[in-house]
């Protein structure tokens, strides 16, 4: 069984990271070399190796930056094409633990062996994500998904993050200050997806509340089967998003899934309040019925009534610049603070106008095609121009802290569909009052 | 007269042992006050063991012996490849000091300044008939002279395993497991010599070719 090497301390942690910083730094050095002796060097070359050796970095400390990188590659418009192809390797392809190690924590956990619980029991991981890997189990005719906790991913996200935060903060040009609620957000739900009892809970809310959705599918979970560092689930026999649109499926069927997942996520936000908030595509199985199975809810949100009102008045309003509605939504969501000077509340309201216009295009028509490469390539060039833009970039940190989760199960979904080029209705959702 | 206790075989002076460390909180300065204390005496004490140190190096090595004799008698184990051999190795041998690990944190602070016990462990373990180490990298004992270097090294790494564990402050341990997981990979993978052993193909195929390959004649 391969076993890549996985950086031990926080010290040999952070030395991961700094020889990265180094071989990026290596990388700018070979590209003006290049240029300046007249040999070919594209960005796009430079790119695609600072990517691999990022990529590469991550994957060996798995935990904190490995979620980092898979949550990077959600929208391919926002990093440059080289990055996101590096990171979205990411997303299936992390080294598995041994299979003594799986029967001790199964003895610790359970008293008894895998084979002792299941009449099969696969000796290799059969899927292995960023905190844990997947072992598949029969029980007389019943197949099940067992997910099992690397060790120590707790910690080794803690000390992760913690690395992560002031690097970030530079990068970005950001204050530290400004930007802690946003570390503290994103902390508590690494955290939260150590825990899998914690996942169990979320699972049972998110499948009591669509449980009646056609075309979806949750795996059963076996609760006396599950502890804090082990998860049992049924099987759902299909194809992961990813392997299932490598069989080349019709246009028909791209739009039925494409459908069924807009349809699930507007439901879970609008009358759950909670939202799935992982929409990566190995979460999501495509049936032999060409249905769409859902897994893994170590990573939901819960939408505050708060900011669910505020949004609907911010999608209402949005349209209509400089209306006293949208600006007061403006300032409940954060987005533009009291200490703001003329100049800066002109910025924000420019800036918060096209790219409005923009993102929020799905919402304000009867159906929407995915499959236009023009849309999304607009949200990237949009989201240069913006961070090249020095008013823009001058501005402190704002929004309210839920658009972190909201936003990246928005971008992954509009990925997703991307990747479906799905052409869906998406305009039958309205919002509800709180 | 109290009546005297049966001799104490090797593992009662083992579990003697124990007791005297957690009891008194330091070790025994003599066999007179180990053999005292459990009800014995110097000459039984004598038939099991040459003197204090012996006993102490039985001490740990008893974990070993425990966890190699539960995987010979495990029957998957016999389908693991060498190095998940190594691993289930160091998990049992783990377990098993983990019932005894307010002992074993005794025992380490007490010994720590006794440089040659570490030596004289090693020298004992490497002395051992240890079939794990021998099915998990071919480690043969059999027609050993001296020190088999892969069963040292094996012997070593386990020994690390049980230092880390004893200094593990982990919530239940998991540091323990993850270093068990990240230094039998590295070890395995340093040691794997598989491209070395392609070079030297490699090189001796085109030394014998050196005449034809490179040549334009």
């Amino acid at each position: 069984m391969g076993q890549d090497k996985i950086a031990v301390s926080k010290y040999q942690r952070a030395g991961k990271l700094v020889n990265t910083g180094a071989k990026v730094g290596a990388n700018y050095m070979k590209h003006y070399a290049k240029k300046l002796t007249g040999s070919k060097a594209t960005k796009q070359d430079l790119e695609e190796e600072n990517a691999k050796d990022d990529y590469s970095a991550f994957s060996e400390l798995k935990g904190g930056p490995l979620k980092v990188a898979q949550m990077l590659s959600m929208g391919d418009q926002v990093l440059p094409k080289a990055y996101v192809d590096q990171f979205a390797l990411a997303q299936n392809q992390v080294t598995p633990l041994s299979l003594p190690l799986v029967r001790k924590t199964f003895r610790k956990y359970f008293e008894k062996d895998p084979l002792q619980l299941f009449d099969e029991f696969s000796t290799e991981a059969v899927n292995a994500a960023s905190i844990g890997q997947v072992h598949k189990g029969r029980k007389g005719k019943q197949e099940f998904a067992i997910k099992i906790q690397y060790p120590g991913v707790a910690d080794s996200l803690q000390s992760d993050l913690r690395l992560i935060a002031p690097i970030a903060t530079r990068f970005l040009g950001l204050k530290k200050k400004e930007v802690a609620p946003y570390f503290e957000e994103v902390e508590r739900k690494l955290m939260e997806e150590t825990d899998y009892r914690k996942e169990l809970q979320n699972a049972n809310e998110i499948i009591s509340g669509c449980g009646n959705l056609e075309g979806i599918h949750f795996p059963e979970f076996d609760p006396q089967l599950s502890t804090d560092r082990i998860i049992t689930m049924t099987w759902l026999k299909g194809l992961s998003l990813n392997d299932w649109l490598a069989t080349d499926p019709s246009q028909e069927d791209r739009n039925r899934i494409g459908q069924l997942l807009w349809d699930f996520y507007q439901h879970q936000f609008h009358l759950l309040r909670v939202i799935h908030a992982d929409p990566h595509p190995g979460n999501f199985i495509i049936t032999p019925e060409n249905e769409l199975g859902v897994i893994d809810f170590g990573c939901i949100k819960h939408i505050p009534s708060d900011f669910y009102a505020s949004y609907e008045k911010l999608m209402r309003s949005g349209q209509e610049q400089d209306s006293p509605e949208l600006i007061d939504a403006l300032f409940a969501l954060e987005l533009l603070h009291d200490g703001d000077s003329e100049k800066d509340q002109a910025t924000i309201m420019g800036v918060f106008g096209s790219m409005f216009q923009l993102v929020g295009q799905p919402f304000y028509s009867e159906t929407f095609d995915f499959s236009n490469d023009s849309f999304f390539e607009k949200i990237y060039s949009t989201g240069m121009a913006l961070s090249k833009d020095s008013s823009y970039r001058n501005l402190s940190a704002r929004g309210s802290r839920h658009f972190i989760y909201f936003n990246r199960t928005y971008f992954g979904l509009y990925q997703l569909l991307h990747q479906l080029k799905a052409n869906i209705h998406t305009g039958q959702w309205t919002f509800i009052a709180a | 007269m109290a009546k005297k206790k049966k001799a104490f075989d090797k593992l009662q002076w083992i579990a003697a042992y124990k007791s005297f460390v957690l009891e008194k909180g330091e070790l025994p300065a003599t066999v007179r006050e180990l053999a005292e204390m459990a009800g014995q005496t110097f000459p039984d004490f004598k038939k099991q063991f040459t003197d204090l140190r012996q006993l102490e190096t039985a001490v740990i090595a008893l974990y070993f012996k425990e966890a190699n004799d539960l995987l010979m008698a495990d029957e998957k184990f016999e389908e693991y490849s060498n190095k998940e051999k190594q691993l289930a190795f160091l998990y049992v041998m783990i377990e098993k000091a983990g019932a005894d690990e307010v002992f074993l944190q005794e025992f380490q602070r007490l010994k720590k300044t006794d440089r040659g016990f570490a030596v004289r462990l090693m020298r004992f373990l490497n002395r051992q008939e240890l079939s794990w180490a021998e099915l998990s990298w071919g480690a043969s004992t059999a027609e050993r002279v001296g020190v088999n270097p892969k069963q040292a090294a094996l012997i070593q790494h386990a020994l690390s395993t049980l230092m880390f564990f004893l200094k593990d402050y982990s919530e239940e341990k998991q540091d323990t497991d993850a270093y068990i997981e990240k230094t039998t990979d590295v070890l395995y993978r340093l040691t794997d010599t598989s491209t070395v052993r392609s070079m030297v193909d490699l090189g001796k195929f085109l030394f014998s070719r050196r005449k034809t390959t490179f040549s334009w004649e």
